[in-house]
């Protein structure tokens, strides 16, 4: 029972003694086992890669081990434009410009930006989420399943809905940017069923007055066509947004802390409890 | 555009609501309607407070000492613990004390360990008291979560490494110490123990004891997950020391042959493929 005395021991899982990968390999160098010479990835020698593939080639091969097709390889470089800056007015870019403003550590900066970014809102576990959900319904009619989730919708909510990941409103309304990105990325060869049937979701979202694409959904839509995993994609989309903070903090980082507002005790308000 | 959708975002904007409080600048910081230089400070504890911070509710100083406790038991300085190996990583690297700490406790953030598990575990026994309450056995309990969510594991019992829980039996004497009494989630979580231990040598955990005996004082899921959200920090603090105290990189070197490479051979780079 529990309040007699526990008899406490290692459980005897058996750990492995070395890391395994499928992604790196490393020649070591004859004077030092520490050191390498050579190194390749999925196979191929790093020194090959550095001539003859482009950046976006070679993240996909980091990421899948495949080496993409042109189709994909334009679609993922797009994609990288369309997620490089959240925005000034985004939390997590922010969040950056706040702490370059009070002169964090600038080690810190693109850190804890990503941190905030990490969300389940407009952030990269909606991107998770939004993968998962797309997945699970992509064999569902888009419009019917729009249409359902907009009658399930709670009529009570204060601020924003996403009746599904990646999919709803931003500020009250429809996010045109987000939408304007996704035309562009849906005109792509490379874009595949997960985008076309995202497409016809939020289309319908937007026609009854409940948003439509977010850039979480744009995004998770893009990796299902590119055949990443949902696990891949919430720090993917941290990653991808990263530019953009590293350079909306860049921008602050020089200027005093009045460069911000600091909210006036007039405009400051303490609801009693 | 409807004026209505945007109202709420036009009503905050520019403007701050607290429900929690704010700094008067110059006679007091307020929190939650108490003033923290002239009414709190020297007569609360930094637990307290923290608790206060989160829950608006301030604690009576056994509770705090109680949780203060329990942050004991939670966070060692043991340099396998996850956690700590990340915060160990950062100090061999040489950053600030604070990214190695922010490293490590999103690395506690887990399902297996650390605050990851609060909700989990407090969902579990909330609704596991109250199936008791209507009239289903302890066994009952657990098997019916386990055909729920398709898992042996329930949350709160069992942990990484070792069998048996010796942290649970320090802080059942620390709270006999404090005279608390032991609950209703606590008594169910004990019989659930019991069966567990019958079934698989299984005990209950110190998160799962931590989520029973709050439960039990009205604490919330998601209060305790705030309140838990930094509980691995002294073991991080001391790993990371301890790494930066060596000389750099020195922790845990691996050769280039402690990979085990399971990747394609070495190939060439084809633009024609």
């Amino acid at each position: 029972m529990s309040d007699e005395p526990q008899k406490v021991e290692r459980r005897g899982d058996r750990f492995a003694e070395r890391v395994e990968t499928r992604i790196w390999l490393e020649q070591a160098a004859p004077d030092n086992p520490y050191n390498a010479t050579e190194a390749f990835c999925h196979g191929y020698a790093l020194q090959d890669v550095l001539k003859n593939c482009s950046y976006w080639e070679y993240i996909y091969l980091l990421l899948t081990g495949n080496r993409c097709s042109p189709a994909q390889h334009a679609l993922l470089e797009k994609l990288g434009i369309a997620l490089a800056n959240p925005g000034p007015r985004h939390p997590a870019t922010r969040a950056v410009i706040a702490a370059a403003v009070s002169k964090t550590d600038p080690v810190n900066v693109l850190p804890l930006g990503l941190n905030v970014l990490a969300g389940a809102h407009l952030g990269a576990a909606e991107v998770g989420a939004g993968m998962q959900f797309l997945r699970r319904h992509l064999k569902r009619d888009p419009i019917d399943e729009a249409r359902q989730r907009i009658a399930e919708l709670e009529t009570a909510t204060s601020g924003d809905s996403h009746p599904a990941p990646g999919f709803g409103t931003r500020f009250g309304g429809t996010d045109h940017l987000s939408g304007a990105l996704a035309t562009t990325l849906l005109l792509e060869p490379g874009a595949g069923n997960a985008l076309a049937w995202a497409g016809h979701f939020a289309q319908e979202l937007e026609r009854q007055g409940h948003g439509g694409w977010l850039m979480p959904g744009l995004a998770a839509a893009a990796y299902l066509d590119l055949g990443l995993h949902p696990k891949a994609g919430p720090g993917l989309f941290q990653w991808m947004s990263a530019p953009g903070l590293l350079a909306h903090a860049a921008e602050m980082s020089n200027k005093p802390l009045t460069a911000l507002p600091f909210i006036d005790d007039s405009r400051y308000f303490i609801d009693e409890d | 555009m409807k004026t209505n959708a945007i109202a709420l975002w036009d009503r905050l904007r520019g403007t701050i609501r607290s429900r929690i409080g704010g700094w008067r600048v110059g006679p007091d910081v307020v929190i939650h309607g108490r003033g923290l230089l002239n009414e709190l400070l020297g007569d609360t504890s930094y637990f307290q407070l923290l608790m206060l911070n989160i829950t608006g509710r301030l604690p009576e100083r056994r509770l705090a000492d109680w949780v203060e406790g329990t942050f004991m038991c939670l966070s060692w300085p043991d340099a396998r613990i996850w956690c700590n190996q990340i915060a160990t990583y950062a100090g061999t690297l040489r950053t600030t004390p604070t990214a190695a700490v922010s490293a490590g406790l999103l690395a506690s953030e887990s399902r297996l360990y650390g605050p990851g598990t609060v909700l989990s575990a407090t969902h579990f026994i909330v609704d596991a008291l109250k199936s008791e309450q209507a009239g289903i056995a302890a066994s009952k309990i657990i098997e019916n979560y386990r055909h729920q969510y398709k898992t042996r594991a329930i949350p709160g019992f069992g942990r990484p490494v070792a069998r048996g829980d010796e942290r649970v039996v320090a802080m059942k004497r620390l709270a006999e110490r404090l005279q608390f009494e032991i609950g209703p989630h606590l008594l169910l979580a004990n019989s659930i123990e019991a069966e567990l231990l019958k079934e698989a040598g299984k005990s209950m955990n110190l998160a799962g004891y931590i989520m029973a005996f709050l439960s039990d004082l009205n604490y919330t899921a998601e209060e305790i997950h705030a309140l838990y959200s930094v509980c691995v920090e002294a073991g991080l603090l001391a790993c990371y020391r301890d790494a930066r105290q060596a000389p750099p990189d020195a922790f845990m070197p691996m050769r280039i042959e402690d990979v085990n490479y399971s990747g394609p051979p070495p190939r060439p780079w084809n633009n024609q493929q």
